[in-house]
């Protein structure tokens, strides 16, 4: 009896011990690629509506993170100003600042939620986990189709491309400039480094939606023209 | 000794005697929680393991430390060369969790902090495997940097007085 029940409570002991402390991969799709296959044979219109709203999550999970270091931001103002003995007046100007900041977080966070449940409902799988990537930057601009139907949306390729390589370009731009400041800020605090970690987040929010509406086009010609859309985004 | 060694040891017996049990992949195994938050052995067992320790300094509510975990250490490429190479945890820089610093002092959580000069979080502090502090990096860091990072102090590049920022802009 003694043994059964220590082996019992080892057992116990173990599975408690075998489950996950870290973060373990999300099930839902990390991808477009994933999101199209894991979407299954349904029509082309249904799959463009998914990744259209897939991409504006991508994008809405950034302007959350930037809400975030907003509010944080806003929140130590009020700190900073109350421990150097700022008037009241200056205090109650701040507090005003961040309960507004509080509010247009709220309204991201209520975006951020809709848009899950809209993409669950577009494609039947669960979407309450966190994006973790941004999908990837197209390697270069294909072939801008010519022929009808894909001729307005060639020309659209040809506008996304120009705006995602000058959001790459910034965004390129802030990694060095935040890395510098980061190094200095370690060496002489004299850097608003709050500044720097806000702007990169805005610029990888500029890039997710650059990149995004990219990979829009290329699956709207690819559905255009009757090919694969999971193939032509996994060849991007 | 490391609950996720413990873990481990007991995940494999399980394996073995109690296989119908469901495994769940870990993504992200470089980081443990520690029992004792002892710095200097956690170097050493990581060493052992030809792995290096990195420290989180973090705080609740910190926003960046957020975005490292949600973004960053989940993202397959960082995971996959941190689980190979390193090992973290968290010291909350507000906390008074008793700890032995990489010095061998007993201290508290905000007290390390202080003396690493940990204001802005997350706060990453790579140790070599001898237990020195070779790199220091405040703030959010994209994943393309937080890897640059781990090959800066896996490959000892930091020995010859290569600067961290001119190794990230020599590309390698």
């Amino acid at each position: 009896m003694f043994k059964r029940i220590t082996f019992a409570a080892i057992a116990a002991f173990i599975l408690m011990l075998s489950l996950p402390t870290g973060q373990a991969h999300a099930e839902m799709p990390q991808t477009d690629v994933e999101l199209v296959t894991q979407m299954g044979k349904v029509e082309n219109d249904k799959i463009i509506q998914a990744l259209a709203v897939y991409y504006d999550l991508h994008v809405s999970e950034l302007h959350v993170q930037y809400m975030d270091e907003r509010r944080t931001g806003a929140g130590f103002a009020v700190q900073r100003a109350r421990a150097a003995g700022k008037s009241a007046q200056d205090i109650a100007m701040l507090e005003q600042k961040a309960e507004a900041v509080g509010k247009e977080r709220a309204a991201q966070v209520q975006k951020n939620q809709n848009l899950r449940i809209k993409l669950g409902e577009l494609t039947g799988i669960d979407f309450s986990d966190s994006l973790v990537m941004a999908p990837a930057a197209p390697m270069d601009l294909k072939t801008p189709p010519t022929s009808a139907p894909t001729e307005a949306l060639g020309k659209m390729q040809t506008a996304a491309w120009k705006v995602l390589q000058e959001a790459h370009r910034k965004w390129q731009e802030e990694r060095l400039i935040l890395l510098d400041a980061q190094q200095r800020y370690d060496e002489t605090r004299d850097v608003p480094i709050g500044n720097h970690l806000r702007a990169m987040t805005a610029a990888e929010t500029a890039l997710a939606q650059a990149v995004g509406d990219c990979r829009l086009v290329e699956a709207k010609i690819a559905a255009a023209s009757g090919t694969s859309i999971a193939q032509v985004l996994a060849a991007l | 000794m490391r609950i996720n060694m413990i873990r481990a040891v007991l995940c494999a017996v399980l394996w073995v005697g109690v296989s119908m049990v469901p495994m769940q992949v870990m993504a992200v195994d470089f980081i443990i929680e520690p029992l004792d938050y002892d710095v200097p052995g956690e170097i050493e067992a990581a060493a052992e393991e030809n792995k290096n320790l990195v420290v989180m300094f973090s705080q609740n509510g910190c926003p960046y430390c957020d975005k490292m975990h949600k973004r960053v250490f989940p993202n397959p490429k960082v995971s996959a060369q941190y689980n190979d190479s390193f090992v973290m945890f968290e010291i909350n820089i507000k906390g008074d969790l008793d700890i032995t610093s990489h010095q061998g002092e007993a201290k508290t959580e905000k007290q390390y902090a202080a003396e690493m000069r940990a204001r802005a979080t997350p706060l990453f502090v790579f140790y070599s495997k001898d237990g020195q502090d070779v790199l220091r990096l405040t703030g959010y860091q994209e994943p393309g940097i937080f890897m640059t990072a781990g090959r800066y102090v896996s490959s000892g590049a930091y020995k010859d007085g290569t600067s961290f920022l001119k190794f990230v802009r020599s590309g390698k």
